[in-house]
């Protein structure tokens, strides 16, 4: 996740928060409407400069898949994922799922037009998926990482912690697009939380 | 993938409106839903554009007979109820043949949720389909771990997990594992924790996956 530096994520940045950052910021936003109504393909960068009414698109984002990358490094989940595991407490694994589930699942609805890109530019037939998938895997992987670090290694393999990782954020994803839950979305969270780590002798609640 | 038949001299023609089926569904992919021009399924068709409103209303009732006639819905509950009330049938086994059947019906699957947010949307109808596909499988969880190993709210959620990953990994996030592996890993780490430790029952759970 590190990389460009996010005007709107660093802290340390903050002080220079001036023009600069609200012309990349508007840019972005511009890209984030137009590509998620439109379409990636469908909108040429020029309907992005107009959009954000920026001339310097270009200085900031040499390409549209420049634009695109920015959009999912910085406006998808990962960013809050890994804010979350940095701060998770190894031994208390089933709580630190619930919160990501909880957190995945708010983002997934009040974000539609991330939610709308990404869906765009994942799978088989998106022409402008390879970074995205890059990002799913590695974010997977650091989720996957904590699981078994906190489990223990003993218990969970690595293949199996992927799998827990895998199952788990698709099944949050499916929840917000695909197979609505019925009541409470804590409850659902909670028993897919008990089931992925069943027959693990897992410490805390 | 039936292509446009030029002249059907070989074999006869598929009626025309099972060509402005396919077709919609080809261009529905490759363009998006929103974005597709009736012009452009008739084109691909090799029909007047007067007939594909012939036969449809509108290009929403092209996407809801796509739904209704292309869709998985039989064939998955064939598979789900070929299983049910066989307590030692592998829910391996049966994720694997979801897995099939899905990636069968890839395109539409993609369709319908690239619908999202659509006005109005087609997508209700793809979620109901799953709902109900969700309930046989948590039924089936139950038959296959034992209804005295297992309550309701975990063969629920245990259904649930695998079909969403099943679903998300056929749509959206290819895995990076081959096919089998990957459903195979799944259900493992679902099933854990609710057979006996090395009785006879986790034989059977394990069934023809034992690596």
């Amino acid at each position: 996740m590190s990389g460009v530096p996010d005007p709107d994520s660093h802290r340390g940045t903050r002080g220079r928060r001036t023009g600069a950052g609200n012309t990349r910021t508007r840019i972005l936003d511009a890209a984030e409407e137009l590509f998620a109504s439109r379409g990636y393909a469908a909108t040429p960068i020029k309907a992005v400069a107009q959009h954000a009414g920026a001339s310097n698109v270009l200085y900031y984002f040499p390409t549209k898949q420049d634009l695109l990358d920015a959009i999912i490094r910085e406006r998808t989940f990962a960013p809050q994922l890994r804010a979350t595991l940095a701060a998770a407490d190894p031994a208390h694994p089933r709580q630190t799922l619930r919160t990501i589930g909880q957190q995945f699942l708010a983002m997934l609805g009040e974000r539609h037009n991330i939610v709308r890109i990404m869906v765009q530019s994942t799978g088989p037939e998106a022409t402008a998926s390879a970074h995205l998938e890059r990002l799913i895997r590695t974010e997977l992987q650091a989720l996957a990482d904590y699981l078994a670090q906190a489990v223990g290694h003993d218990q969970l393999d690595g293949p199996h912690a992927r799998a827990i990782a895998r199952t788990f954020m698709s099944t949050i994803l499916a929840a917000a697009l695909l197979i609505p839950h019925h009541g409470d979305s804590q409850e659902m969270v909670d028993h897919t939380v008990e089931v992925l780590l069943k027959g693990y002798d897992v410490p805390g609640p | 993938m039936p292509r446009r038949a030029d002249g059907g001299r070989t074999r006869p023609q598929r009626p025309a409106r099972e060509r402005i089926l396919d077709a919609a569904l080809a261009e529905f992919a490759a363009r998006g839903f929103a974005a597709t021009p009736t012009k452009a399924i008739a084109r691909r068709a090799g029909v007047a554009e007067a007939l594909v409103f012939y036969h449809f209303a509108n290009k929403q009732q092209l996407l809801d007979r796509l739904v209704a006639e292309r869709s998985f819905a039989a064939a998955l509950q064939a598979a789900l109820e070929a299983a049910a009330g066989r307590p030692d049938a592998n829910l391996y086994a049966v994720a694997q043949r979801v897995y099939e059947l899905l990636a069968d019906r890839r395109a539409l699957l993609r369709v319908l949720i690239q619908t999202t947010g659509a006005d109005p949307a087609p997508l209700p109808q793809l979620q109901e389909l799953l709902s109900r596909e969700l309930a046989v499988l948590a039924d089936h969880v139950t038959t296959t771990v034992g209804v005295d190993r297992i309550g309701p709210d975990h063969s629920s959620a245990i259904a649930r997990a695998l079909l969403s990953t099943l679903v998300v990994a056929v749509a959206l996030a290819p895995p990076e594992l081959d096919a089998r592996t990957f459903v195979h890993d799944t259900v493992a780490v679902l099933l854990r924790g609710y057979a006996p430790e090395e009785g006879p029952g986790q034989q059977a759970l394990r069934g023809t996956a034992g690596r």
